[in-house]
């Protein structure tokens, strides 16, 4: 069972991502797709220690190189963000979504998409080229839909 | 491809602008004074432009390795701009850089006839007395020359804020009876356009700096 969490408030700038309570760091792209017909997708890219992007299936895969850093925020701080934890084997029958450490139910689908397309390409060289300058937009997508008990559905946004 | 053409591109640029940001003290010093425009003269420019420091010679043919000066050449003083005057050496500089002024007439040729040529005698490190013939065209040069003939200039005409920076320092020509006549600095374009460039540069990489904090990610969060 991994433990995987988001921790932010809506904004990119203001995220923490952790995997077994270590904060990551170097992330480029969380992808999760969670449905109760079964589909499971948990994808996590990131910049690893040697510079090289890897892309791992979250519950599933070892994180090579994968950089941690001190956390970010404070408990005082961490008032203000929203923690969405998603606990998983890789299975969906065992997979676990807490919010604010409280279990949610009756979800039908999960659907996280952060995304920073802003290169981070350090050094006084960095200054002098044109590169990457990414034309797609920052990512930051994050709903549940939950089925209520009259079966009608409802879409919440996580961070929001 | 691209993205190393442009990264090559900015490197090159980058080396010019620290070269510069090297060669302005030398420009500076330098006596580029031929084929500007000289501050309130409006005549006519052109004429000769060689490297350095005004080498005075009553001998317009003279050829360039020979310095009639005193002096010898191989010398050349830390402090041009001091070398008039009181604090240092009236005679001309080395012959090591800097630009060549062969004769009044160089100057005049370039810059006209000047409005009023005023000889004074000033005492030079030694002590000796050192008669100088100083010409007059009137504007901003004017004033830079006398502050030059004071022997020390202020810090300020040596940075880019100060008009004393862009103009060159007085033209020297030692005449055949030992007096010095001295010719207004005029501005230096190269001057100009190299701070323009420096200044450019600098200013590129602090909105490059300042684009990237504002577009990057916090340091909070795990997307950096």
């Amino acid at each position: 069972m991994r433990s995987f969490s988001i921790e932010s408030n809506g904004r990119l700038e203001n995220t923490a991502i952790y995997f077994n309570g270590e904060q990551l760091s170097g992330v480029k792209e969380i992808f999760l797709n969670l449905d109760e017909d079964g589909t499971f997708d948990a994808i996590l890219r990131y910049e690893g220690t040697d510079k090289v992007i890897y892309t791992k299936q979250i519950f599933t895969e070892y994180f090579e190189n994968v950089k941690v850093r001190p956390p970010s925020y404070s408990e005082d701080e961490a008032q203000n963000l929203q923690l969405l934890t998603v606990e998983s084997d890789g299975d969906i029958r065992n997979t676990t979504v807490l919010r604010n450490d409280e279990q949610l139910d009756g979800i039908i689908s999960l659907f996280v998409h952060l995304k920073n397309n802003v290169t981070k390409d350090g050094g006084i060289k960095s200054l002098f080229s044109r590169a990457p300058e990414s034309n797609e937009p920052t990512v930051f997508r994050a709903e549940i839909t939950f089925r209520n008990s009259d079966d009608s559905t409802e879409v919440e946004g996580v961070f929001s | 491809m691209n993205m190393k053409v442009s990264s090559r591109l900015g490197w090159f640029f980058g080396l010019i602008a620290i070269c510069s940001l090297i060669l302005i003290p030398t420009l500076a010093d330098a006596r580029g004074s031929f084929g500007g425009s000289r501050g309130g003269g409006g005549r006519s420019s052109g004429g000769s432009r060689s490297f350095g420091g005004s080498r005075g010679s009553s001998r317009p043919s003279a050829p360039s390795y020979s310095r009639p000066s005193p002096r010898p050449s191989y010398s050349r003083p830390n402090s041009p701009s001091s070398s008039f005057g009181r604090s240092s050496t009236p005679a001309p500089r080395s012959s090591f850089g800097g630009t060549r002024l062969n004769s009044g007439s160089d100057y005049t040729r370039s810059y006209g006839i000047p409005r009023k040529s005023t000889p004074m005698t000033l005492p030079n490190s030694s002590g000796a007395n050192q008669n100088y013939v100083v010409h007059n065209y009137g504007g901003r040069g004017d004033g830079f020359m006398m502050g030059y003939m004071m022997g020390s200039v202020p810090f300020m005409w040596r940075t880019p804020f100060h008009p004393a920076y862009y103009y060159t320092q007085p033209s020297y020509v030692t005449m055949p009876d030992g007096s010095v006549e001295v010719y207004p600095p005029t501005f230096s374009y190269s001057t100009l356009i190299f701070t323009l460039l420096v200044g450019g540069f600098i200013i590129y990489i602090v909105i490059k700096v300042l684009r990237r904090r504002r577009m990057g990610i916090g340091s909070n969060s795990s997307f950096d």
